[in-house]
């Protein structure tokens, strides 16, 4: 959208400038061009005002996750934090696409890398103890409690897939790379399951039932959508590397299990964009937290 | 089940975590099976040094309160249940700390109630 509409804009100024024929401006041309460099300034606004932390989404998704004012005011405070750091962990990622490879690498990977990382500090603030009389439930917390089936298969067939990329660079001799892809295929998820991890055992104190309840959902939250969908896309993407590197050894089977890892990584991360909770916006249903 | 501790007080913070705990047990609110939470998470919660937590459970092991079942977690033990009038001694022990204070503070019995009130609602 920021990169469609202004070339859109540029286009239409060029055709309004000449006026069709070269003979200036026409007032359609120029209705349209007004029109259209309002919409480029209100991108453009949006964007930068979402990097600034400006986040209007955020309460709002949380207004459909809970009816509660308190919840909803713990849940937008992670959705907020949470989709900023991704905002700047992409936006960073595609600065350094351009920057490093001047636009001739791959920008799904430098994307979700950016976004990867963002998400995962993130989620590693530190919470300090607060002085004097403290408290705390006896709650289990686990990564299991969290971790949606469907995001922990996700992880475990992409990390398998990765070991097994990096296994067939070891044995082709032609295809060193990928044991680097594979591995660090596995390295990104092996992070996430760390921070996973982290944030399951994250300090807690006793506080209300409600209010554990909606820090229970920002957890769950945390663990799939925030730390579990980015790595495995981002890991995806560098598993989509390895088989394209491993070309030499397994011939046109190689392009085609990374073309089918790219579009896969692809598909991730477009449903999972911002959080992938921005359909709460347009279908709202029943909140999560009753 | 909610664990209160309070490093400015006398008593070392792993006997106050031991403390509760058994009183838990005896009493009932943590039931035999009941799984505690990993000591790397409560020491977390309770902002504590790991050290700490693992002193007070090694105690609770020792006093055959829990057992720890190697990977799968640590768990609470059958165990002696305490008697009605135990239960309403210790009641009433923490009920005449609290008025004590508040007198000290100058608080009123209905201020007081409220209070109490409050955290019941809160915890």
């Amino acid at each position: 959208m920021a990169v469609a509409v202004p070339t859109t804009a540029l286009s239409v100024l060029l055709v309004a400038r000449n006026g069709g024929d070269g003979s200036g401006w026409s007032v359609t041309g120029i209705v349209v061009f007004v029109v259209l460099a309002a919409l480029v300034l209100v991108v453009i606004l949006n964007f930068g005002l979402q990097l600034a932390g400006f986040d209007g989404e955020a309460s709002e998704i949380a207004e459909h996750l809970s009816n509660d004012l308190e919840q909803r005011r713990l849940l937008a405070r992670w959705l907020g934090r949470a989709r900023w750091a991704r905002l700047v962990g992409g936006f960073s990622g595609c600065l350094i696409w351009i920057l490093a490879t001047h636009t001739r690498g791959d920008l799904l990977l430098y994307g979700t890398g950016g976004i990867a990382v963002g998400a995962t500090l993130a989620e590693l603030h530190h919470i300090r103890p607060r002085r004097g009389p403290r408290t705390a439930r006896l709650d289990v917390r686990s990564v299991g409690d969290y971790l949606m089936r469907q995001d922990a298969q996700r992880m475990i067939g992409v990390g398998v897939v990765a070991f097994a990329v990096a296994a067939t660079g070891l044995v082709a001799t032609d295809a060193r790379p990928a044991i680097w892809w594979g591995l660090s295929a596995g390295a990104v998820l092996a992070a996430a399951r760390l921070a996973q991890q982290r944030v399951a055992s994250r300090p807690r104190r006793a506080i209300s039932a409600k209010l554990t309840r909606a820090d229970d959902l920002a957890r769950e939250l945390a663990i799939g959508r925030g730390l579990a969908r980015p790595a495995t896309f981002f890991a995806l993407a560098l598993v989509a590397r390895g088989f394209f590197s491993l070309t030499p050894a397994i011939g046109g089977l190689g392009e085609l299990l990374g073309g089918a890892a790219w579009l896969y990584a692809l598909y991730l991360w477009w449903h999972n964009r911002r959080l992938g909770l921005d359909f709460l916006l347009t279908e709202p249903r029943d909140p999560v937290l009753a | 089940m909610i664990l209160s501790v309070d490093p400015g007080r006398a008593l070392p913070v792993y006997e106050q975590v031991r403390e509760q705990i058994k009183r838990m047990v005896a009493s009932g609110t943590l039931q035999a099976g009941t799984r505690l939470p990993t000591i790397r998470q409560l020491a977390a919660d309770l902002g504590l040094a790991k050290g700490t937590i693992e002193r007070a459970y090694e105690l609770l092991e020792n006093d055959t309160v829990i057992e720890t079942k190697g990977r799968k977690g640590t768990f609470v033990m059958e165990m002696a249940r305490a008697t009605k009038h135990q239960q309403t001694v210790g009641l009433a022990a923490a009920a005449e700390s609290l008025v004590v204070i508040a007198r000290q503070l100058g608080a009123d019995e209905s201020t007081t109630l409220d209070a109490v009130r409050q955290v019941w609602r809160n915890l």
